[in-house]
């Protein structure tokens, strides 16, 4: 099987994921954490992914999974 | 005095001095010249001093650093290479030209001598360094008659001294050990830099020197792992409650006991239930707190208070260090200890420093102490104590020279000082919420006793913050309150301080090269800017490195090499062991990075030109709003300014002349008046600046940015 890229980078993606081992550490800790940001602010995946992209202290990987990923609830993927 | 150097001479023995540096062989031969003016002469423009010391002359000649260095036994420019020879510096490397004449020269003043003595710094390098220049230009034989001048300080003292207790021999186990370094550094960084080299010219016919080595590996791991942390941050919020009091017409602020509320509608539950009421002190508990002096500066201690204080790069203060221990005024700095042993004259350095002004009124204070013992440290080094002054006062210093000066002195007598004393107070503030009791501290802070803070100001920051008196039972108004949303922050890049300490935690390379390594890793372009962030290119070495070369990155591997080498120096390893350990780690390392050169070099390519792209890249064009605005250079001209990517499309001819001097950085911003990027320009000597690239901005009309 190809080897494909990840959406996010120039990397190979891991192993039975869509994006590289960085970009995939990333969406992990996204999803970790959004429990913790539910409790905190009563709030949805949606605009939970849009506050971690706009705050400053989101590392790189994860603004840019936050913003893969709502783009792909607006596609409907 | 000028003599030709030749003059026949009527005294006993002629002694060969070796010294590390120019400046070290001048002071060394006025130390022991019995009149203080030895002669001096000019050997092709290499300073020789002749000093009379009783009976004996002495010529005191300089090495330029390391006169001697490793080169490969013929072959051509690949990799593995493990047969090499040590040979002039000048022939190894086109840009030691200048040590040639050094070479030259002291064997033209070798000339009749029969004594030889190392008076090189004393460690591994300036051991190694006198080494070679005997072996080499004195002969096999002078290494017999050899012995080892020790000092720790270049004041006339410490030389005599040295001079009068010199050691009998040269001290081998560590001229071994230095040896042993040299070439273990030399077979990794000659093998994994070709190979680096190598795979990325093979792949794209790009040749850029891509260096790494046993030290360099590891240390740029560490910048690496730190850069995968932050960029996978997600902040978590979190919320902390303030308020304030007003006890006697003063504000206090008070914490909420809870540091960190994790829910929002808690944190407005809190305040909601605390608005409006008064405050009932519970409790007041006041702590006297003890804070020892400071212990004296090693290195690296010096280099990350430098850097702390002035923010000067650990490359900046070593140099500073290294020009006041050459004049004298400070003892070597390259030491690992935090001690001054029983045997420095700490009386006498005081009443030299007292002779300078700023330190009068310190000096004399201390000097009232009947008995003045320094606070010792946990890390020691056997050959230097602590860096402390020497009592020698400069003239005028400035600069960075004057600033590590003064650093360096208050500290030495910031450890002579006595504990500063504080009182923490602490008082409970209960608020009776409707459905729960709410706690708030107040806390304060007096200071009791100075002790050595008189003596490191300004370098020390006051924390205190006075109270008023309280009492239990005591009714304070509870204003200002609020709750603050915070969130959680990836950790801090390390800056060249914090990774020095790091290095020095996990005994990676020593106090002599650690500097030098964290240099390379900027000059390389691995790392950039002063928070040391890993660009594109080092982060593709790691990651390449941890697939096919894991060995390299390993503390462990760079730790027991070190180890190796500690056992050279006591005796229980050889240096021919540690080599052959060497060869056998690269021959695996080497066979594997062989075996995957291309797909290496393919990647490392890639980064090498997202790294120049990003480098050129300077913003959108406010102009076309869809085009990028890049640095462009004018291959006729070489001159530099900033063009539209559209151009190429034939839509849109915009650009902008760019300042032809000085590294420019884009920042990412555009300009709030007309949209064009703005940039910072860094000159050597100069703040680095910021510009908006468009000269016709109205930001630029009728006065400066600041206004």
């Amino acid at each position: 099987m190809m080897s494909r890229c990840c959406p996010l980078c120039w990397r190979l993606n891991e192993e039975g994921s869509e994006y590289c081992r960085y970009h995939s550490d990333a969406r992990q800790s996204l999803h970790k954490a959004f429990s913790l940001w539910r409790d905190a602010l009563e709030i949805g995946w949606e605009d939970y992914l849009v506050a971690v992209s706009a705050r400053q202290e989101s590392g790189r990987w994860v603004c840019e999974v936050a913003h893969h990923l709502l783009e792909k609830g607006k596609n409907g993927a | 005095l000028i003599t030709t150097g030749k003059e026949k001479s009527d005294l006993k023995e002629r002694t060969l001095v070796v010294c590390e540096k120019p400046t070290a062989a001048r002071r060394i031969a006025h130390a022991l010249d019995d009149r203080g003016a030895p002669e001096t002469y000019d050997e092709g423009g290499v300073p020789i001093f002749i000093a009379k010391r009783a009976e004996d002359e002495l010529v005191v000649v300089s090495a330029l650093g390391h006169l001697f260095s490793i080169a490969q036994d013929g072959g051509k420019w690949t990799y593995p290479v493990y047969d090499y020879s040590w040979v002039p510096a000048h022939e190894a490397d086109k840009r030691q030209a200048r040590t040639k004449r050094f070479i030259q020269a002291i064997e033209r003043a070798s000339e009749g001598t029969t004594r030889y003595v190392s008076a090189c710094d004393l460690d591994m390098e300036g051991s190694l360094i006198a080494y070679m220049v005997l072996l080499n230009v004195c002969g096999e034989d002078s290494l017999d008659e050899a012995k080892r001048m020790r000092y720790s300080t270049l004041t006339e003292r410490d030389l005599v001294k040295a001079w009068n207790e010199m050691a009998p021999n040269l001290d081998y186990p560590q001229i071994e050990a230095g040896r042993t370094r040299h070439e273990v550094d030399w077979l990794f960084g000659i093998n994994l830099t070709r190979a680096l080299s190598l795979s990325l010219k093979n792949a794209s016919g790009t040749f850029k020197t891509l260096s790494i080595g046993r030290v360099q590996g590891p240390t740029l791991n560490f910048v690496k792992e730190r850069e995968v942390e932050i960029q996978g941050h997600v902040p978590i919020p979190f919320w902390v409650i303030k308020a304030e009091t007003t006890i006697e017409g003063g504000r206090i602020p008070l914490d909420y006991a809870k540091a960190r509320i994790d829910k929002k509608s808690e944190a407005r539950d809190i305040v909601s239930a605390c608005r409006g009421k008064e405050g009932v002190i519970s409790t007041v508990s006041t702590r006297r707190v003890e804070q020892s002096p400071p212990t004296p500066f090693n290195l690296g201690d010096l280099q990350r208070e430098a850097y702390s204080k002035f923010r000067y790069n650990p490359r900046t203060t070593l140099n500073a260090a290294e020009r006041l221990y050459l004049g004298a005024y400070i003892s070597y700095p390259r030491t690992s200890s935090q001690r001054i042993p029983p045997s420095i004259d700490v009386r006498g350095i005081l009443e030299g420093l007292r002779r300078r002004k700023g330190y009068a009124r310190l000096v004399t204070s201390l000097l009232k102490e009947s008995k003045l013992t320094p606070v010792q440290g946990a890390k020691d080094d056997p050959a230097h104590p602590a860096i402390h002054p020497t009592g020698a006062v400069p003239g005028k210093l400035t600069g960075v020279d004057a600033r590590i000066y003064d650093l360096v002195c208050r500290r030495f007598m910031a450890s002579l000082g006595g504990p500063a004393v504080r009182d923490n107070v602490s008082a409970k503030v209960i608020v009776d919420g409707e459905d729960e009791v709410h706690a708030f501290f107040l806390k304060g802070a007096k200071l009791v006793e100075e002790g050595w803070i008189k003596f490191y100001q300004p370098y020390v920051k006051e924390k205190d913050f006075e109270i008023p008196r309280l009492s239990e039972g005591q009714r304070v108004p509870i204003a200002k309150l609020r709750y603050l949303e915070r969130y959680t922050k990836p950790p801090a890049r390390f800056n060249p301080g914090s990774l020095l300490r790091l290095m020095e935690e996990e005994g990676l390379g020593t106090k002599a090269t650690r500097t030098d390594i964290v240099d390379t890793l900027f000059k390389r372009g691995y790392v950039k800017d002063s928070a040391t962030e890993i660009t594109d290119l080092g982060f593709t070495i790691v990651e390449n490195l941890e697939r096919y070369a894991p060995d390299i990155l390993s503390v462990e591997m760079t730790r027991s090499l070190e180890g190796d080498m500690g056992r050279i120096q006591s005796g229980e390893f050889s240096r021919e062991d540690a080599i052959e350990k060497t060869v056998e780690v690269l021959e695996s390392t080497l066979s594997g990075f062989k075996a995957h050169e291309a797909s290496i070099g393919s990647e490392i390519s890639g980064a090498v030109t997202r790294e120049e792209e990003r480098s050129s890249y300077l913003g959108r064009c406010p102009r076309c709003g869809d085009g990028h605005l890049r640095i462009i250079v004018n291959k006729k001209t070489g001159k530099r300014f900033a063009g539209c990517s559209n151009y190429f499309k034939g839509t849109c001819t915009t650009s902008y002349p760019l300042p032809q001097r000085g590294r420019i950085n884009p920042t990412g911003r555009a300009c709030g008046e007309c949209g064009a990027p703005i940039i910072r320009v860094t000159s050597k000597g100069r703040r680095p600046w910021e510009l908006c690239i468009d000269i016709n901005c109205p930001s630029k009309r009728g006065g400066s940015n600041d206004e």
